[in-house]
Protein backbone atom coordinates (compact mmCIF):
# COMPACT_ATOMS: atom_id res chain seq x y z
CA UNK A 1 0.00 0.00 0.00
CA UNK A 2 2.77 2.15 0.95
CA UNK A 3 4.44 1.97 -2.81
CA UNK A 4 0.70 2.51 -3.99
CA UNK A 5 0.49 5.93 -2.15
CA UNK A 6 3.74 7.07 -3.00
CA UNK A 7 3.25 6.27 -6.77
CA UNK A 8 -0.15 8.34 -7.26
CA UNK A 9 1.52 11.27 -5.90
CA UNK A 10 4.67 11.12 -7.80
CA UNK A 11 2.36 10.26 -10.71
CA UNK A 12 -0.05 13.53 -10.16
CA UNK A 13 3.68 15.16 -10.07
CA UNK A 14 4.70 14.63 -13.46
CA UNK A 15 1.29 14.99 -15.08
CA UNK A 16 0.75 18.34 -14.17
CA UNK A 17 4.64 18.67 -15.50
CA UNK A 18 3.47 17.50 -18.93
CA UNK A 19 0.56 19.34 -20.80
CA UNK A 20 0.52 17.32 -23.96
CA UNK A 21 0.12 14.05 -21.52
CA UNK A 22 -2.96 15.80 -20.25
CA UNK A 23 -4.43 16.59 -23.69
CA UNK A 24 -3.32 13.01 -24.92
CA UNK A 25 -5.48 11.46 -21.55
CA UNK A 26 -8.64 14.11 -22.51
CA UNK A 27 -8.54 12.72 -26.00
CA UNK A 28 -8.46 9.36 -24.87
CA UNK A 29 -11.63 9.60 -22.53
CA UNK A 30 -13.46 11.61 -25.07
CA UNK A 31 -15.02 8.22 -26.11
CA UNK A 32 -11.70 7.21 -28.29
CA UNK A 33 -11.45 3.46 -28.50
CA UNK A 34 -7.45 3.64 -27.22
CA UNK A 35 -4.35 5.71 -27.48
CA UNK A 36 -4.40 4.42 -31.49
CA UNK A 37 -7.49 5.86 -32.60
CA UNK A 38 -6.43 9.13 -32.03
CA UNK A 39 -4.71 10.28 -35.49
CA UNK A 40 -1.39 9.45 -35.25
CA UNK A 41 0.13 12.10 -37.39
CA UNK A 42 -1.31 14.68 -34.38
CA UNK A 43 1.73 13.11 -31.91
CA UNK A 44 4.21 12.30 -34.51
CA UNK A 45 6.56 14.78 -34.10
CA UNK A 46 8.31 15.46 -37.60
CA UNK A 47 11.67 13.90 -36.26
CA UNK A 48 9.79 10.53 -36.31
CA UNK A 49 8.16 10.90 -39.15
CA UNK A 50 11.09 11.80 -40.73
CA UNK A 51 12.95 8.68 -39.57
CA UNK A 52 10.34 6.30 -40.89
CA UNK A 53 10.11 8.07 -44.18
CA UNK A 54 14.36 8.12 -44.58
CA UNK A 55 14.07 3.96 -44.77
CA UNK A 56 11.45 4.09 -47.96
CA UNK A 57 13.11 3.00 -50.96
CA UNK A 58 12.57 6.69 -53.78
CA UNK A 59 9.30 5.83 -55.53
CA UNK A 60 7.64 5.38 -51.74
CA UNK A 61 9.26 8.78 -50.15
CA UNK A 62 7.40 10.65 -53.37
CA UNK A 63 4.25 8.69 -53.16
CA UNK A 64 4.03 10.03 -49.09
CA UNK A 65 4.42 13.37 -50.47
CA UNK A 66 1.07 13.42 -51.75
CA UNK A 67 -0.02 12.08 -48.14
CA UNK A 68 -1.02 15.54 -46.97
CA UNK A 69 0.37 18.86 -46.85
CA UNK A 70 2.24 18.32 -43.76
CA UNK A 71 4.09 15.07 -45.45
CA UNK A 72 4.85 16.79 -48.74
CA UNK A 73 6.74 19.57 -46.80
CA UNK A 74 8.83 17.20 -44.86
CA UNK A 75 9.67 14.91 -47.80
CA UNK A 76 10.50 18.54 -49.42
CA UNK A 77 12.74 19.62 -47.01
CA UNK A 78 16.32 20.18 -46.98
CA UNK A 79 16.70 18.74 -43.68
CA UNK A 80 14.71 15.92 -44.57
CA UNK A 81 16.71 15.42 -48.06
CA UNK A 82 20.28 15.87 -46.13
CA UNK A 83 19.28 13.36 -43.40
CA UNK A 84 18.70 10.70 -46.29
CA UNK A 85 21.71 10.87 -47.87
CA UNK A 86 23.04 9.93 -44.70
CA UNK A 87 21.20 6.88 -44.12
CA UNK A 88 21.49 3.70 -46.15
CA UNK A 89 22.09 4.83 -49.54
CA UNK A 90 19.23 3.20 -52.13
CA UNK A 91 21.14 0.61 -54.72
CA UNK A 92 21.91 2.13 -58.19
CA UNK A 93 19.54 1.56 -60.91
CA UNK A 94 19.75 1.06 -64.75
CA UNK A 95 17.85 2.88 -67.23
CA UNK A 96 17.04 0.47 -70.40
CA UNK A 97 16.37 2.51 -73.52
CA UNK A 98 13.57 0.64 -75.04
CA UNK A 99 13.28 3.06 -78.54
CA UNK A 100 16.49 4.28 -80.84
CA UNK A 101 14.41 7.27 -82.01
CA UNK A 102 12.96 8.81 -78.92
CA UNK A 103 14.65 9.03 -75.65
CA UNK A 104 12.40 6.79 -73.70
CA UNK A 105 12.55 3.72 -71.63
CA UNK A 106 12.18 2.08 -67.77
CA UNK A 107 14.51 2.03 -65.32
CA UNK A 108 15.09 -0.73 -62.78
CA UNK A 109 15.17 -0.81 -58.59
CA UNK A 110 17.13 -3.74 -57.72
CA UNK A 111 16.06 -3.23 -54.22
CA UNK A 112 11.87 -3.10 -55.19
CA UNK A 113 13.24 -5.66 -58.61
CA UNK A 114 10.55 -3.31 -60.39
CA UNK A 115 11.08 -1.29 -63.48
CA UNK A 116 9.62 2.46 -63.59
CA UNK A 117 8.24 4.28 -67.04
CA UNK A 118 10.20 7.36 -66.06
CA UNK A 119 11.07 10.17 -68.63
CA UNK A 120 14.73 11.83 -69.30
CA UNK A 121 15.22 15.46 -69.12
CA UNK A 122 17.27 17.14 -71.95
CA UNK A 123 18.36 13.50 -73.90
CA UNK A 124 17.59 13.96 -77.44
CA UNK A 125 18.07 10.50 -78.94
CA UNK A 126 19.16 6.97 -76.79
CA UNK A 127 22.64 7.24 -78.93
CA UNK A 128 23.26 10.19 -76.78
CA UNK A 129 26.88 10.14 -74.50
CA UNK A 130 25.76 9.60 -71.27
CA UNK A 131 28.22 9.21 -68.15
CA UNK A 132 27.09 9.41 -64.49
CA UNK A 133 27.95 9.85 -60.73
CA UNK A 134 26.38 10.20 -57.75
CA UNK A 135 22.99 10.49 -58.49
CA UNK A 136 23.79 12.94 -61.28
CA UNK A 137 23.75 11.87 -65.09
CA UNK A 138 25.78 13.91 -68.16
CA UNK A 139 24.43 13.55 -71.47
CA UNK A 140 25.73 14.95 -75.02
CA UNK A 141 24.97 14.61 -78.00
CA UNK A 142 25.90 12.49 -80.80
CA UNK A 143 26.07 15.28 -83.65
CA UNK A 144 27.98 18.13 -83.04
CA UNK A 145 29.00 16.57 -79.53
CA UNK A 146 28.83 20.42 -77.78
CA UNK A 147 25.23 20.10 -76.65
CA UNK A 148 26.16 19.48 -73.09
CA UNK A 149 23.23 18.62 -69.69
CA UNK A 150 23.76 17.60 -66.71
CA UNK A 151 20.61 15.89 -64.86
CA UNK A 152 19.16 14.14 -61.79
CA UNK A 153 16.88 11.87 -63.92
CA UNK A 154 14.88 10.87 -61.00
CA UNK A 155 14.11 14.65 -59.36
CA UNK A 156 14.18 15.84 -63.38
CA UNK A 157 15.98 19.11 -62.68
CA UNK A 158 18.69 19.87 -65.14
CA UNK A 159 21.41 22.59 -65.97
CA UNK A 160 22.83 23.14 -69.27
CA UNK A 161 26.40 23.28 -69.85
CA UNK A 162 28.69 25.98 -71.96
CA UNK A 163 30.12 24.72 -74.95
CA UNK A 164 32.99 22.53 -74.28
CA UNK A 165 36.50 23.89 -76.27
CA UNK A 166 38.06 21.74 -79.31
CA UNK A 167 37.22 20.34 -82.13
CA UNK A 168 33.43 19.98 -83.15
CA UNK A 169 33.18 17.10 -85.05
CA UNK A 170 36.06 14.52 -83.48
CA UNK A 171 36.17 11.38 -85.21
CA UNK A 172 35.70 9.89 -81.17
CA UNK A 173 34.61 11.51 -78.11
CA UNK A 174 34.67 9.85 -74.89
CA UNK A 175 32.75 11.73 -71.81
CA UNK A 176 32.89 10.67 -67.95
CA UNK A 177 31.49 12.59 -65.26
CA UNK A 178 32.24 12.45 -61.40
CA UNK A 179 30.68 13.96 -58.43
CA UNK A 180 31.99 15.31 -54.90
CA UNK A 181 30.18 13.14 -52.56
CA UNK A 182 30.35 16.12 -50.08
CA UNK A 183 30.84 18.98 -51.92
CA UNK A 184 28.18 18.44 -54.77
CA UNK A 185 30.73 19.57 -56.90
CA UNK A 186 31.40 17.51 -60.04
CA UNK A 187 34.05 17.35 -63.25
CA UNK A 188 32.92 16.37 -66.74
CA UNK A 189 36.08 15.25 -68.75
CA UNK A 190 35.92 14.53 -72.84
CA UNK A 191 38.24 12.91 -74.42
CA UNK A 192 38.58 13.83 -78.24
CA UNK A 193 40.42 11.93 -80.42
CA UNK A 194 40.93 12.85 -84.48
CA UNK A 195 42.98 11.15 -86.72
CA UNK A 196 45.63 13.97 -88.26
CA UNK A 197 45.17 14.02 -92.15
CA UNK A 198 46.28 11.63 -94.26
CA UNK A 199 47.74 9.75 -91.60
CA UNK A 200 45.98 6.66 -90.25
CA UNK A 201 48.67 6.02 -87.52
CA UNK A 202 48.81 9.50 -86.16
CA UNK A 203 45.82 10.93 -83.98
CA UNK A 204 45.12 14.23 -82.20
CA UNK A 205 43.98 13.16 -78.72
CA UNK A 206 42.93 16.22 -76.34
CA UNK A 207 41.01 16.09 -72.70
CA UNK A 208 38.92 18.65 -72.07
CA UNK A 209 37.62 18.99 -68.03
CA UNK A 210 34.76 21.44 -66.72
CA UNK A 211 34.74 22.30 -63.19
CA UNK A 212 31.47 23.04 -61.70
CA UNK A 213 33.26 25.22 -59.14
CA UNK A 214 34.60 27.92 -61.77
CA UNK A 215 32.35 26.67 -64.36
CA UNK A 216 34.87 26.50 -67.21
CA UNK A 217 36.21 24.25 -69.40
CA UNK A 218 40.35 23.83 -69.63
CA UNK A 219 41.57 21.91 -72.10
CA UNK A 220 44.05 20.37 -70.41
CA UNK A 221 45.96 18.14 -72.63
CA UNK A 222 46.74 18.06 -76.57
CA UNK A 223 48.89 15.32 -77.51
CA UNK A 224 49.42 13.04 -80.45
CA UNK A 225 49.52 9.46 -79.94
CA UNK A 226 51.00 6.62 -82.48
CA UNK A 227 49.17 4.05 -83.62
CA UNK A 228 46.89 4.44 -81.02
CA UNK A 229 43.72 6.44 -81.22
CA UNK A 230 40.98 6.93 -78.23
CA UNK A 231 37.10 5.79 -78.24
CA UNK A 232 33.67 6.72 -76.78
CA UNK A 233 35.07 4.46 -73.09
CA UNK A 234 36.48 6.70 -70.36
CA UNK A 235 35.47 6.85 -66.42
CA UNK A 236 37.04 8.83 -63.38
CA UNK A 237 38.19 7.14 -60.42
CA UNK A 238 39.64 8.98 -57.31
CA UNK A 239 40.97 12.11 -59.93
CA UNK A 240 42.06 9.79 -61.93
CA UNK A 241 40.49 9.89 -65.72
CA UNK A 242 40.88 6.33 -67.48
CA UNK A 243 39.93 6.07 -70.84
CA UNK A 244 40.40 2.82 -73.98
CA UNK A 245 42.74 3.35 -76.28
CA UNK A 246 42.44 1.54 -79.61
CA UNK A 247 45.31 -0.19 -81.72
CA UNK A 248 45.39 1.18 -85.44
CA UNK A 249 48.18 -0.98 -86.55
CA UNK A 250 46.47 -4.35 -86.27
CA UNK A 251 49.10 -6.12 -83.86
CA UNK A 252 48.68 -9.22 -81.66
CA UNK A 253 44.65 -9.51 -80.45
CA UNK A 254 45.65 -9.15 -76.88
CA UNK A 255 47.31 -5.90 -77.58
CA UNK A 256 44.64 -4.38 -79.57
CA UNK A 257 43.48 -2.63 -76.39
CA UNK A 258 44.93 -0.38 -73.93
CA UNK A 259 44.25 1.84 -70.35
CA UNK A 260 45.69 5.17 -70.26
CA UNK A 261 45.68 6.60 -66.83
CA UNK A 262 45.27 10.44 -66.35
CA UNK A 263 45.43 12.53 -63.59
CA UNK A 264 43.50 15.13 -63.54
CA UNK A 265 45.06 17.18 -61.55
CA UNK A 266 48.58 17.06 -62.64
CA UNK A 267 48.02 19.02 -65.59
CA UNK A 268 51.77 20.11 -67.10
CA UNK A 269 52.99 17.22 -68.53
CA UNK A 270 52.78 17.14 -72.25
CA UNK A 271 53.95 13.86 -73.73
CA UNK A 272 52.88 11.77 -70.62
CA UNK A 273 49.96 9.64 -72.02
CA UNK A 274 52.05 6.98 -73.61
CA UNK A 275 53.77 6.55 -70.54
CA UNK A 276 50.96 5.87 -67.86
CA UNK A 277 49.64 2.98 -70.41
CA UNK A 278 48.08 -0.11 -68.72
CA UNK A 279 47.73 -3.23 -71.19
CA UNK A 280 44.34 -5.09 -70.49
CA UNK A 281 44.37 -8.53 -69.24
CA UNK A 282 43.54 -10.43 -72.78
CA UNK A 283 41.98 -9.87 -76.07
CA UNK A 284 38.46 -7.77 -75.13
CA UNK A 285 35.35 -7.02 -76.98
CA UNK A 286 33.06 -4.25 -75.64
CA UNK A 287 35.49 -3.27 -72.92
CA UNK A 288 33.39 -0.67 -70.44
CA UNK A 289 34.75 1.04 -67.37
CA UNK A 290 33.04 1.41 -64.70
CA UNK A 291 33.99 3.62 -61.19
CA UNK A 292 32.71 1.12 -58.40
CA UNK A 293 33.62 2.73 -55.05
CA UNK A 294 36.37 4.53 -56.55
CA UNK A 295 37.66 1.62 -57.82
CA UNK A 296 38.53 1.11 -61.65
CA UNK A 297 36.41 -1.81 -62.79
CA UNK A 298 36.57 -3.04 -66.58
CA UNK A 299 33.86 -5.42 -68.00
CA UNK A 300 34.39 -6.82 -71.36
CA UNK A 301 33.92 -9.88 -73.90
CA UNK A 302 36.76 -12.62 -73.90
CA UNK A 303 37.50 -13.43 -77.37
CA UNK A 304 38.44 -16.60 -78.79
CA UNK A 305 42.19 -16.68 -78.99
CA UNK A 306 41.77 -17.90 -83.33
CA UNK A 307 38.32 -15.49 -83.75
CA UNK A 308 39.02 -12.84 -81.09
CA UNK A 309 36.04 -11.03 -82.36
CA UNK A 310 33.53 -14.10 -80.99
CA UNK A 311 33.48 -14.42 -77.08
CA UNK A 312 33.74 -17.30 -75.47
CA UNK A 313 32.92 -15.32 -71.91
CA UNK A 314 32.77 -12.05 -70.15
CA UNK A 315 34.80 -11.05 -67.48
CA UNK A 316 34.83 -8.36 -64.52
CA UNK A 317 38.62 -7.44 -63.71
CA UNK A 318 39.46 -4.52 -61.28
CA UNK A 319 42.47 -2.58 -61.42
CA UNK A 320 44.76 -2.51 -58.58
CA UNK A 321 47.82 -0.36 -59.10
CA UNK A 322 48.01 -0.99 -62.70
CA UNK A 323 47.63 -4.87 -62.40
CA UNK A 324 44.15 -6.54 -63.29
CA UNK A 325 42.51 -9.26 -60.88
CA UNK A 326 39.60 -10.97 -62.44
CA UNK A 327 37.15 -10.75 -59.54
CA UNK A 328 34.21 -12.43 -61.90
CA UNK A 329 33.51 -14.38 -65.34
CA UNK A 330 29.53 -15.05 -66.37
CA UNK A 331 28.69 -18.45 -65.60
CA UNK A 332 27.89 -21.00 -68.34
CA UNK A 333 23.98 -20.57 -67.47
CA UNK A 334 24.09 -17.25 -67.89
CA UNK A 335 25.89 -16.57 -70.67
CA UNK A 336 24.13 -19.20 -72.96
CA UNK A 337 20.90 -17.52 -71.99
CA UNK A 338 22.48 -13.80 -73.01
CA UNK A 339 22.17 -13.92 -76.96
CA UNK A 340 24.71 -14.87 -79.75
CA UNK A 341 28.25 -15.31 -78.64
CA UNK A 342 29.36 -12.65 -81.02
CA UNK A 343 26.22 -10.59 -79.69
CA UNK A 344 27.73 -7.06 -78.78
CA UNK A 345 26.49 -6.04 -74.99
CA UNK A 346 26.48 -3.17 -72.68
CA UNK A 347 27.63 -3.03 -69.16
CA UNK A 348 27.50 -0.04 -66.64
CA UNK A 349 28.04 0.04 -62.93
CA UNK A 350 28.19 1.91 -59.25
CA UNK A 351 28.23 1.26 -55.97
CA UNK A 352 28.69 -2.55 -56.23
CA UNK A 353 26.48 -3.54 -58.74
CA UNK A 354 27.76 -4.44 -62.35
CA UNK A 355 24.57 -4.47 -64.94
CA UNK A 356 25.18 -6.24 -68.39
CA UNK A 357 22.53 -6.16 -71.13
CA UNK A 358 22.97 -7.72 -74.85
CA UNK A 359 21.75 -5.33 -77.40
CA UNK A 360 19.69 -7.81 -78.91
CA UNK A 361 17.43 -8.46 -75.97
CA UNK A 362 16.06 -6.34 -72.95
CA UNK A 363 17.00 -9.02 -70.64
CA UNK A 364 19.03 -7.39 -67.94
CA UNK A 365 21.76 -9.37 -66.03
CA UNK A 366 23.40 -8.00 -62.52
CA UNK A 367 26.50 -8.41 -60.60
CA UNK A 368 26.80 -8.13 -57.14
CA UNK A 369 30.51 -7.40 -56.55
CA UNK A 370 29.89 -7.81 -52.47
CA UNK A 371 28.44 -11.08 -52.92
CA UNK A 372 29.78 -12.58 -55.78
CA UNK A 373 26.43 -13.43 -57.23
CA UNK A 374 24.97 -13.47 -60.46
CA UNK A 375 21.21 -12.59 -61.29
CA UNK A 376 18.55 -11.52 -63.86
CA UNK A 377 16.84 -8.68 -62.99
CA UNK A 378 13.06 -8.79 -63.14
CA UNK A 379 11.50 -8.99 -67.13
CA UNK A 380 11.81 -5.68 -68.39
CA UNK A 381 7.85 -4.83 -69.53
CA UNK A 382 9.10 -4.33 -72.88
CA UNK A 383 9.38 -7.05 -75.88
CA UNK A 384 10.84 -7.01 -78.97
CA UNK A 385 9.40 -5.96 -81.28
CA UNK A 386 11.49 -6.56 -84.56
CA UNK A 387 14.97 -8.24 -85.28
CA UNK A 388 17.16 -5.16 -85.26
CA UNK A 389 15.84 -3.41 -82.24
CA UNK A 390 18.63 -2.55 -80.22
CA UNK A 391 19.13 -1.80 -76.46
CA UNK A 392 21.32 0.37 -74.73
CA UNK A 393 21.42 1.36 -71.24
CA UNK A 394 23.40 3.19 -68.47
CA UNK A 395 23.52 2.75 -64.71
CA UNK A 396 22.70 5.62 -62.26
CA UNK A 397 22.44 6.29 -58.26
CA UNK A 398 18.23 7.71 -57.62
CA UNK A 399 18.86 10.32 -55.04
CA UNK A 400 16.78 13.26 -54.31
CA UNK A 401 19.59 15.22 -52.60
CA UNK A 402 21.85 16.25 -55.53
CA UNK A 403 20.43 19.14 -58.36
CA UNK A 404 22.78 20.21 -60.45
CA UNK B 1 2.30 -9.89 3.23
CA UNK B 2 1.13 -6.30 2.53
CA UNK B 3 3.17 -4.39 4.85
CA UNK B 4 6.34 -5.70 3.97
CA UNK B 5 5.81 -5.41 0.30
CA UNK B 6 7.86 -2.44 -0.41
CA UNK B 7 10.66 -3.87 1.41
CA UNK B 8 10.48 -7.18 0.43
CA UNK B 9 10.37 -6.24 -3.73
CA UNK B 10 13.38 -3.46 -2.50
CA UNK B 11 15.93 -6.50 -1.87
CA UNK B 12 14.48 -8.59 -4.11
CA UNK B 13 15.36 -5.83 -7.06
CA UNK B 14 18.55 -5.42 -5.85
CA UNK B 15 18.74 -9.47 -5.88
CA UNK B 16 17.96 -9.50 -9.62
CA UNK B 17 17.87 -5.75 -10.92
CA UNK B 18 14.93 -4.97 -11.60
CA UNK B 19 12.67 -1.74 -12.03
CA UNK B 20 9.33 -1.68 -11.41
CA UNK B 21 7.14 -0.04 -13.93
CA UNK B 22 3.75 1.54 -13.87
CA UNK B 23 1.61 1.00 -16.98
CA UNK B 24 -1.29 3.77 -17.80
CA UNK B 25 -3.43 0.79 -17.23
CA UNK B 26 -2.40 0.95 -13.76
CA UNK B 27 -0.70 -2.64 -13.93
CA UNK B 28 2.80 -3.08 -12.06
CA UNK B 29 5.74 -4.54 -14.29
CA UNK B 30 8.81 -5.59 -12.92
CA UNK B 31 11.11 -5.19 -16.21
CA UNK B 32 14.88 -5.90 -15.95
CA UNK B 33 17.34 -3.34 -15.58
CA UNK B 34 19.12 -4.18 -18.71
CA UNK B 35 15.83 -3.65 -20.57
CA UNK B 36 15.19 -0.41 -18.58
CA UNK B 37 18.26 1.12 -19.16
CA UNK B 38 17.26 1.32 -23.34
CA UNK B 39 14.56 3.49 -22.44
CA UNK B 40 16.29 6.47 -21.79
CA UNK B 41 13.45 8.68 -19.89
CA UNK B 42 13.36 6.00 -17.05
CA UNK B 43 17.75 5.35 -17.13
CA UNK B 44 18.16 9.24 -16.41
CA UNK B 45 15.48 9.41 -14.25
CA UNK B 46 16.83 6.11 -12.21
CA UNK B 47 20.35 7.66 -12.62
CA UNK B 48 19.35 11.25 -10.79
CA UNK B 49 17.51 10.16 -8.17
CA UNK B 50 19.46 7.52 -6.81
CA UNK B 51 16.77 4.73 -7.41
CA UNK B 52 14.58 4.00 -4.95
CA UNK B 53 12.81 0.99 -7.17
CA UNK B 54 10.72 0.24 -4.87
CA UNK B 55 8.76 2.77 -6.31
CA UNK B 56 7.07 2.33 -9.60
CA UNK B 57 8.22 4.11 -12.20
CA UNK B 58 5.07 5.82 -13.78
CA UNK B 59 4.61 5.42 -17.90
CA UNK B 60 1.68 7.11 -18.28
CA UNK B 61 1.64 7.04 -22.07
CA UNK B 62 2.37 3.02 -22.32
CA UNK B 63 0.12 0.45 -21.60
CA UNK B 64 0.65 -2.81 -20.23
CA UNK B 65 -0.15 -4.44 -22.98
CA UNK B 66 2.22 -2.21 -25.33
CA UNK B 67 5.08 -2.60 -22.79
CA UNK B 68 4.71 -6.68 -23.05
CA UNK B 69 5.22 -6.12 -26.52
CA UNK B 70 8.68 -4.06 -26.29
CA UNK B 71 9.65 -6.23 -23.56
CA UNK B 72 9.64 -9.23 -25.74
CA UNK B 73 10.99 -7.46 -28.35
CA UNK B 74 14.13 -6.27 -26.72
CA UNK B 75 13.87 -9.99 -24.72
CA UNK B 76 14.35 -11.49 -28.29
CA UNK B 77 16.70 -8.91 -29.76
CA UNK B 78 14.67 -7.81 -31.91
CA UNK B 79 13.38 -10.64 -33.88
CA UNK B 80 11.59 -9.67 -36.78
CA UNK B 81 9.60 -13.00 -36.86
CA UNK B 82 7.93 -12.23 -33.64
CA UNK B 83 7.39 -8.52 -35.05
CA UNK B 84 5.49 -9.56 -38.23
CA UNK B 85 3.09 -11.53 -35.66
CA UNK B 86 1.98 -7.78 -34.47
CA UNK B 87 -0.98 -6.11 -35.82
CA UNK B 88 -1.11 -2.26 -37.07
CA UNK B 89 -2.81 -0.77 -34.08
CA UNK B 90 0.18 -2.75 -32.19
CA UNK B 91 2.85 -1.58 -34.41
CA UNK B 92 1.70 2.39 -33.84
CA UNK B 93 1.44 1.68 -30.48
CA UNK B 94 4.61 0.25 -30.47
CA UNK B 95 5.91 3.39 -32.39
CA UNK B 96 4.89 5.58 -30.09
CA UNK B 97 6.16 4.28 -27.27
CA UNK B 98 9.26 3.89 -28.56
CA UNK B 99 9.67 7.39 -28.96
CA UNK B 100 8.11 8.38 -25.74
CA UNK B 101 10.56 6.59 -23.51
CA UNK B 102 13.43 7.51 -26.08
CA UNK B 103 14.48 3.96 -26.80
CA UNK B 104 16.83 4.72 -29.89
CA UNK B 105 17.21 1.13 -31.18
CA UNK B 106 13.98 0.21 -30.85
CA UNK B 107 12.85 3.06 -32.76
CA UNK B 108 14.96 2.84 -35.48
CA UNK B 109 13.73 -1.11 -35.94
CA UNK B 110 10.11 -0.21 -35.60
CA UNK B 111 10.25 2.62 -38.45
CA UNK B 112 11.91 -0.19 -40.54
CA UNK B 113 9.25 -2.18 -40.21
CA UNK B 114 6.83 0.33 -40.59
CA UNK B 115 8.48 1.55 -43.51
CA UNK B 116 8.60 -1.81 -44.88
CA UNK B 117 5.29 -1.92 -44.39
CA UNK B 118 4.15 0.96 -46.51
CA UNK B 119 6.64 0.72 -48.55
CA UNK B 120 4.61 -0.65 -51.93
CA UNK B 121 1.42 0.36 -50.69
CA UNK B 122 -0.73 3.54 -52.41
CA UNK B 123 -1.84 6.67 -50.75
CA UNK B 124 -4.57 5.72 -49.18
CA UNK B 125 -3.13 3.26 -47.64
CA UNK B 126 -0.37 5.57 -45.73
CA UNK B 127 -3.70 7.86 -44.71
CA UNK B 128 -5.62 5.22 -43.20
CA UNK B 129 -2.61 3.56 -41.26
CA UNK B 130 -1.71 7.25 -40.06
CA UNK B 131 -4.97 8.35 -39.50
CA UNK B 132 -4.26 11.73 -41.90
CA UNK B 133 -6.95 13.78 -43.21
CA UNK B 134 -6.14 15.01 -46.70
CA UNK B 135 -5.35 18.56 -46.97
CA UNK B 136 -4.88 18.65 -50.09
CA UNK B 137 -7.44 20.42 -52.68
CA UNK B 138 -8.25 17.49 -55.56
CA UNK B 139 -6.31 20.01 -58.34
CA UNK B 140 -3.38 20.27 -55.74
CA UNK B 141 -3.50 16.50 -55.59
CA UNK B 142 -3.90 15.95 -58.88
CA UNK B 143 -1.35 18.27 -59.64
CA UNK B 144 1.21 16.69 -57.03
CA UNK B 145 0.82 12.99 -58.49
CA UNK B 146 1.42 14.41 -62.16
CA UNK B 147 4.90 15.57 -61.36
CA UNK B 148 5.99 11.72 -60.39
CA UNK B 149 2.95 9.06 -62.28
CA UNK B 150 5.36 6.90 -62.41
CA UNK B 151 5.78 6.09 -58.63
CA UNK B 152 1.57 4.84 -58.59
CA UNK B 153 2.87 1.91 -61.18
CA UNK B 154 1.69 -1.71 -59.85
CA UNK B 155 1.05 -0.85 -56.01
CA UNK B 156 0.24 -3.81 -53.07
CA UNK B 157 -3.46 -4.14 -53.15
CA UNK B 158 -4.80 -1.96 -50.00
Amino acid sequence: MAGETSWISHYDDRQRETGVFDSFLELGEEGEKEASAVSLDVILPDDLLERILAYLPIASIFRAGCVSKRWHEIVNSGRFLWNLSNVLPQKPWYFMFTSSDEPVGYAFDPVLRKWYNIELPCIGTSNWFIASSCGMVCFMDNDSRSELCICNPITKTYRKLEEPPGLKFSDYSALAISVNRESHFYSVAIVKSKQVPENFFQWDISIHIYNSENTTWVTSLTEVLMGWRGGDESVICNGMLYFLVYSTGGGQPENRHALIAYNMSNRSSQGSLTRSFIPVPCSLTCGRLMNLKEKLVMVGGIGKPDRPDIIKGIGIWLLNDKRWEEIGRMPQKFFQGFGEFDDVFASSGADDLIYIQSYGAPALLIFDMNHKQWKWSQRCPVTKRFPLQLFTGFCFEPRLEIAP
Amino acid sequence: MQKTEGEESKAENEEVKQVTLMTSDGVKMKVEISIVYEMEIVRSFIEVNDADHSVPFPLPNVSSHTLDLIIELVKNEYDDEFMKTFSHDELKEVLVAANYLNMKTLLDFIATAIANLLEKKSVEFIRNFFNIVNDFTPEEEAEIRKTNEWVFQDLDED
